[in-house]
């Protein structure tokens, strides 16, 4: 199969300053060497807390956060390149949480994406109004709403705005950065399967980035889990969700709560788990060893190998192959 | 049943002047908690949920926001004392832990200093023992070095221990009734699961009644004995939480189920949104509100509001709904 993406090995690290000078003292390891690809019509999804790298590695596939090292091509050619030579944003687009905070409040939805439209040259000067109402017609919206400002609209339709303004340039691959997580429930169903009806019609590929467990389940052909800046497992949706085999993934999918008063595994009063770790100055060993259930000696000392357990599903654990932490971890949910 | 009730609300409606004519946030709501008793609200953005507890706590604007109904608790209708009395109330009788740590506290106050205010200003206790007490309750919430972080200010705590920083100043003064406002929205998915365990062990340990604001059924599920589902300001189904999730009889509660996607069932081809959007409370729709989105809407339903009727025989579980459609189902 073809890969749109190709991240291998992605780096990016922030300079910490300090002192009068602003001399640089430290690197915040934000992401901390990470591979994956998204395939021509995939839906990679990437999961993690805050603070996990999710966020930045997304950004960094659009160039909004510096590579500080490995390498991410895009459609064959490299990202700098793709850069450089200014096809990046036709290429690859973003649409983040919080559309109210990413759409200008003086303009209209009309006047947002004229302007994308115009400024990359999409289409000639005269189709540029018939291309709007085609672009408001992609994501659902009556063409009246071109004349409607931001804060007129409700959460779904500015989210609507922000993917079809994501749409104007006609890009292969679009990072859906936490983008149902502020909508009602009620509202999300219609943007997921948006998104899924984009990906069949334009051939899309999305790097789905997001919290939400029964929406990733939903949506994604694959799931990568980050933790602490690394990969901690990666497998297809069906097997993530079926076997996991990470200690950190299992513990995400049991928090997940469920609509059924008489499942209250979510419910579990643990003393608090110790903070993820610090970006600056990361223990040696495995990142996710203070809050891990199962951490030996070795997980202290020795960064874990990502290992393949089966066809596609990769784990970063010493113990992935020791019987009793595979019977703790199975079956997660259903 | 009201013989025993802690706090008692009635007919509690919210109107603020609109550009045209006046508009309510909340609707004739009425629901009572008995001592000990764990009652969730659920509803969207916009159905009143927050307001509704936000006039029980008197925090509303006040000469803006029209508020009627009674608010019976502890023998007083808290909407007719004075300010004064009512500022005892709250901590002492309704603590309250909000959404937003980081904007519920003061940021330039110490974690203690804040903590111990209210000990020292309402309970007259000396600082030394206020202190003393905060680091109790934060070792009770679970705060590792409970002590220690006295002295820390709320940016130097994550977003989950400021919520139990939040959640060890509600009780603090060992409140009747705690009100948690989806305190658990802004935390990472494993931190939710401790803090809805955290606030369901108090519960139980120290017999507080509780109600769970929240907008999502997965949340209230498993640690509340009775729901009340809002939509457009008003309640249009109540349940105890089996009952609810066993036999939802309200197409919007129906509605809210089904379009949740769900860990715990086989994959769907699509998720199952509801249908349009929300009404705009300053010109809702007429009759019953959510008629505009409802597949089971007949002639009729844009006439009049419903009302809250009890289904099923006297001795089963009260179960109330707003819908006379779903009403005439043989159950």
């Amino acid at each position: 199969m073809t890969s749109d993406i190709v991240v291998e090995d992605l780096r990016v690290h922030f300079p910490v300053r300090s002192g009068v000078l602003r001399r640089v003292v430290a690197a915040a390891r934000a992401v901390d060497g990470v591979s994956f690809t998204v395939p021509a019509r995939g839906i990679v999804s990437l999961v993690g807390e805050s603070g996990s790298g999710k966020s930045t590695t997304g950004r960094a596939l659009i160039g909004l956060a510096p590579v500080t090292g490995g390498r991410v091509r895009l459609h064959g050619e490299d990202l700098a390149t793709r850069r450089a030579d200014g096809s990046l944003p036709r290429l690859a687009q973003i649409v983040y949480q919080d559309p109210f905070a990413s759409l200008n409040p003086r303009m209209t939805v009309g006047a947002v994406l004229r302007e994308v439209l115009t400024v990359h040259r999409i289409v000639p000067r005269e189709a540029v109004g018939k291309r709007v109402a085609e672009l408001l017609d992609q994501v659902g919206l009556r063409p009246e709403l071109a004349r409607r400002y931001p804060h007129e609209l409700s959460g779904g339709q500015r989210q609507r705005v922000a993917i079809a303004r994501a749409l104007a340039v006609e890009p292969r691959f679009i990072v859906c950065d936490e983008i149902v997580s502020a909508l009602d429930v009620s509202i999300q169903g219609q943007i997921v399967n948006l998104l899924q009806d984009l990906r069949d019609r334009l051939d899309l590929s999305y790097l789905f980035i997001a919290h939400d467990l029964s929406v990733v389940r939903h949506i994604s052909d694959r799931v990568v889990v980050m933790y602490g800046g690394r990969i901690m497992e990666a497998a297809s949706r069906d097997d993530l969700f079926a076997s996991p085999r990470h200690p950190y993934t299992h513990a995400l999918l049991r928090a997940v709560p469920l609509p059924d008063p008489r499942r209250k595994e979510n419910i579990t009063d643990t003393r608090p788990r110790a903070e993820p770790p610090d970006p600056v100055a990361p223990p040696p060993g495995c990142r996710f060893q203070r809050t891990c259930p199962f951490a030996t000696d070795q997980c202290r000392t020795a960064e874990p190998a990502t290992v393949a357990v089966s066809d596609g599903h990769t784990v970063a654990c010493h113990r992935h192959d020791d019987p009793a932490v595979i019977a703790a971890l199975a079956p997660a949910t259903v | 049943m009201s013989s025993q009730a802690l706090l008692d609300v009635e007919r509690l409606s919210v109107a603020y002047p609109g550009r045209d004519r006046p508009f309510r946030t909340v609707d004739d709501v009425s629901f009572r908690v008995a001592p000990g008793e764990a009652l969730g609200i659920v509803g969207e953005s916009g159905c009143g949920k927050s307001q509704t507890m936000l006039a029980v706590l008197r925090l509303l604007p006040s000469p803006v926001a029209d508020i009627s109904g009674a608010i019976r608790f502890g023998g007083d209708d808290l909407a007719g004392i004075p300010a004064k009395r009512m500022r005892a109330v709250r901590g002492s009788g309704i603590g309250l832990v909000s959404q937003d740590a980081l904007s519920a506290l003061n940021p330039a106050m110490t974690i203690g200093a804040q903590m111990a205010e209210p000990l020292v200003r309402y309970d007259g206790m000396r600082r030394r023992a206020a202190l003393e007490r905060c680091a109790e309750l934060l070792d009770l919430v679970g705060l590792p070095g409970a002590r220690q972080r006295l002295g820390s200010y709320p940016h130097e705590l994550s977003g989950g221990m400021r919520q139990r920083v939040l959640i060890a100043m509600a009780i603090s003064r060992n409140p009747k009734v705690l009100i948690a406002d989806e305190p658990t929205t802004a935390l990472d998915v494993t931190i939710q699961a401790q803090v809805l365990g955290l606030i369901d062990r108090l519960r139980r340990e120290l017999g507080m009644a509780l109600i769970l604001i929240s907008h999502d059924l997965g949340v209230v599920a498993g640690i509340t004995d009775r729901i009340a589902v809002m939509y457009a300001g008003r309640i249009v189904e109540t349940a105890s939480t089996t009952d609810l999730f066993d036999r939802p009889r309200h197409p919007y509660t129906r509605a809210l189920l089904a379009s949740m996607p769900r860990m715990d069932e086989e994959l769907r081809e699509r998720l199952r949104p509801i249908p349009g959007l929300p009404p705009d409370l300053e010109q809702p729709p007429p009759g019953c509100a959510y008629h505009p989105r409802c597949l089971l809407a007949r002639a009729g339903c844009e006439q009049s509001m419903p009302q809250l009727v009890r289904i099923g025989a006297g001795g089963a579980p009260d179960h109330r709904v707003r819908c006379p459609v779903v009403l005439e189902e043989t159950p």
